[in-house]
């Protein structure tokens, strides 16, 4: 760690301070620990939330950050995050309301869809299981209560399109998300990382009826992203682009061969990198994973048709699903890539996919794993998705976290004697 | 001696909606699971566990010498363990929503209360004709869906004897043989009909949760001893070859992270007089105890029948991870020593579709590792 100096981040509209020691870091004598984002909320905040009790959920939130920073220290974490408590809602729905142009709109049946449902490739072979609705489940059960709405979705009747130009306006709220986490990490060891949704997620599933083409339109979507992208490089911490459609989109598009899909990603990485302009690429963590869902995954596009895509993203690390039962044996993709220098792998290393919690030793046979290919300074461990509200209850989701220090602990024994 | 690696499963199958409504008889029900089976590329096939109400519940309706109670308040020691005290919200709230299994339906689990079941006299095995039933519906699956043979589970004595507590044995080990030697009669009639006997032990390994702790190791294990004593007296004079012997930590969806770790009883398992063992080996709880297997002595006829595809989770286990799994038990025990497994039965634990696509996915997985292990 060391001291940086003073930068400008290039906006005077938005949170910025000298930059301090933050550069994403290197394992030095073990493995670091991280998670992709969104954790337990405590129950009294969660009360606030539901109330929308806004005066309530300002003066609490503070205190609910600091504390689930020091939980995530107390359970091993090395580099913690806010929570996702600032954005409670769902991951995309926080950016929704940052970023405006788009407009509700009673969906028209002579406009054909811009594309199809999510997870469709697996609905059309599993269609009883998605009518049964589980495929919201926890790792087996039925519907968990306040977890999604059993039975099938009901049929959409509006879409969003964006009609009017695509602006990021919460350059106060992102301050105030930011200013709220610094105070939480004062004077702690632990470093910093905040999520925020990458362009594709927030902006390629909805028409375009106002720039003249899809090109432009995604670049203004990439543009306002950018904004919050910056604040967050500005103020120290690691940028996490959450980005799942740079894999669920094949979902989306099920009648596409792999090579179509392959175009349509380097349209994407394009996007990306443009929403990355201007933010430090060592402060750039890239996160993508196959959609959360508890269901079939069968037809997920396999990680070796895209690797070399993924790697043209600007970040210095990826973090992407591999504890999970369709992607753990993927570890061997990596070993026919030439993994480039510096740059850090994050897999999973622990799942949302089941609530049964990790064996440690079998966390730390994963990162042994990864450690013998891409080096053991350049292997941290992680989740395979935001954990918080994925499985059966928040004490599943501590044991894991657990599971997951604990494996790193034994994984760095291994590895550096 | 075969050039694959052959496939299998635990148990239980998703029944066919029709047969859940009363609309299927039987006998049509178990056809439609074994022809199912057999075209999907299952080696050993069983009847789906069809002719049972569940796992050990099936036993109640097969065994004299026992008597319904109404259960008395706090009187059910065995519903608490150690985990559910360390996970005591969790368990609430899978319990209260119904989520420690995929279905409540009585198939996974074990009936008891508000009843319980007390040994008030000599137990006798009095299930011939519902046994007969079985074997007889099996046997013709078997020649309609044109397989030579399958397997039909079991409940083992030591399953059988929690939640049905002893007031006339005066020991507890007269209490258990006196299971096996009822129990017997089952066993024995399904291999002299030709048929694998495969014996579920679940309870013997999720008991460490429930008492286990508390007694200790090395009394935990002289409890198991002679359970399994007891199971072997049983088996005595069955050909190994004709038995198999399944032990899991419990199917229910929770964290598990008090199951005694397999290393600690693997001698104990290996003591049953059994040809091949099924166990857990595909959930993350367990799936790296395939190196227990460097260490343990596998005697040179028996088997090992690992879970490679589970319950445990909704995602369908990838084919590649499966070959990976298998390949892994290969290298230690040789090839001629692995049959591709589930960790548990699958009925009643996933969605049907999800059920059917693991299986799947295991014949795959089991295909491309023995691409693997007999090259050219």
């Amino acid at each position: 760690m060391h001291d940086a100096p003073a930068r400008d981040c290039g906006r005077a509209d938005v949170f910025c301070e000298p930059r301090k020691d933050y550069t994403l870091r290197h394992n030095t004598d073990r493995i670091l620990v991280s998670h992709a984002g969104n954790l337990p909320r405590p129950a009294d905040l969660n009360k606030l939330l539901a109330a929308r009790d806004e005066p309530g959920i300002r003066s609490r939130l503070p205190t609910a950050v600091q504390e689930i920073v020091e939980r995530q220290m107390a359970s091993g974490v090395d580099i913690v995050n806010d929570g996702e408590y600032v954005k409670a809602g769902s991951y995309t729905g926080y950016m929704q309301e940052r970023v405006t142009g788009w407009e509700a709109l009673p969906i028209d049946p002579g406009v054909p869809r811009k594309r199809a449902a999510v997870a469709e490739r697996d609905r059309r072979q599993f269609p009883g299981f998605y009518e049964s609705g589980l495929w919201m489940q926890g790792s087996g059960g039925p519907i968990r209560p306040g977890f999604f709405t059993p039975g099938a979705p009901k049929p959409a009747t509006t879409e969003r399109v964006c009609t009017g130009p695509v602006k990021y306006t919460a350059q106060a709220q992102i301050r105030s998300d930011l200013e709220i986490f610094k105070n939480a990490l004062q004077g702690k060891a632990a470093e910093g990382f905040v999520a925020a949704l990458g362009p594709l997620s927030l902006g390629a599933g909805s028409r375009n009826t106002y720039y003249p083409s899809e090109e432009a339109y995604m670049t203004a979507v990439a543009e306002a992203v950018r904004e919050e992208y910056r604040a967050i490089a500005a103020a120290g911490f690691t940028v996490q682009v959450d980005e799942p459609e740079f894999l669920t989109s094949w979902m989306f598009y099920p009648d596409w061969s792999i090579d179509e899909y392959r175009r349509y990603l380097e349209f994407c990485v394009q996007i990306i990198n443009h929403s990355l302009d201007g933010v430090p690429t060592d402060q750039v963590r890239f996160h993508s994973c196959w959609g959360s869902g508890h269901r079939p995954h069968v037809n997920d596009i396999e990680l070796r048709h895209v690797v070399d895509l993924l790697l043209k993203i600007d970040a210095q690390a990826y973090t992407i699903e591999a504890g999970n039962v369709r992607h753990e044996h993927e570890w061997r993709v990596w070993q026919n890539v030439n993994w480039p220098d510096g740059k850090i792998l994050m897999p999973g290393v622990i799942s949302h996919a089941t609530d049964l919690v990790e064996h440690p030793d079998l966390v730390a046979e994963r990162l042994v794993n990864y450690a013998g290919i891409v080096g053991k300074e350049n292997v941290q461990a992680g989740t395979d998705c935001g954990i918080g509200s994925r499985v059966g209850h928040e004490e599943v989701v501590w044991a894991k976290l657990e599971a997951m220090a604990e494996g790193a602990r034994r994984a760095s024994e291994r590895l550096w004697g | 001696m075969t050039d694959r690696i052959l496939t299998t499963h635990v148990g239980t199958l998703p029944r066919p909606a029709a047969f859940e409504a009363g609309e299927m008889p039987l006998a049509d029900a178990v056809v439609d699971v074994v022809r199912h089976q057999a075209a999907l590329g299952i080696d050993v096939v069983d009847d789906g566990e069809f002719g049972k109400a569940s796992w050990t519940g099936y036993a109640v309706e097969r065994l004299g010498g026992f008597e319904a109670r109404p259960l008395e308040a706090g009187a059910a020691p065995l519903a608490r363990g150690a985990e559910r005290q360390q996970f005591g919200e969790f368990y609430d709230e899978a319990t209260r929503s119904g989520t420690l299994w995929y279905s409540t339906s009585a198939q996974v689990l074990t009936p008891g209360a508000p009843t319980e079941w007390v040994c008030t006299g000599p137990i006798t095995y009095t299930g011939q004709s519902a046994l007969q039933r079985d074997i007889d519906n099996f046997r013709i699956a078997l020649a309609t869906a044109h397989v030579a043979t399958g397997f039909l589970p079991v409940a083992a004595p030591a399953s059988l004897e929690p939640n049905r507590r002893n007031e006339y044995y005066p020991t507890d080990e007269a209490y258990v043989f006196a299971i096996a030697e009822a129990m017997k009669t089952e066993y024995h009639t399904i291999v002299e009909a030709g048929l694998t006997v495969q014996v579920d032990d679940a309870w013997l390994t999720a008991l460490w949760d429930r008492i286990g702790i508390q007694i200790g190791l090395e009394a935990y294990r002289d409890y198991c001893r002679l359970r399994i004593d007891a199971l072997n007296y049983a088996l005595a004079g069955l050909p190994l070859d004709k038995v198999r012997y399944h032990i899991c930590w419990g199917s229910w969806h929770g964290p598990h992270v008090t199951d005694i770790p397999l290393a600690e009883i693997v001698d104990l398992v290996l003591r049953v007089n059994a040809g091949a063992y099924l166990f857990e080996a595909g959930n993350v709880r367990h799936e790296h105890e395939y190196h227990v297997w460097e260490e343990a002595h596998l005697p040179q006829d028996r088997v090992l029948i690992p879970g490679v595809v589970s319950h445990a989770t909704n995602v369908v286990e990838h084919p590649d991870l499966v070959a990976e799994r298998i390949t892994r038990f290969a290298q230690r025990v040789g090839r001629d020593r692995v049959i591709a497994g589930t960790d548990c039965g699958l009925g009643g634990r996933v969605h049907p579709q999800l059920a059917w696509a693991k299986l799947e996915a295991l014949v795959e997985g089991a295909r491309r590792a023995s691409a693997r292990l007999w090259p050219g």
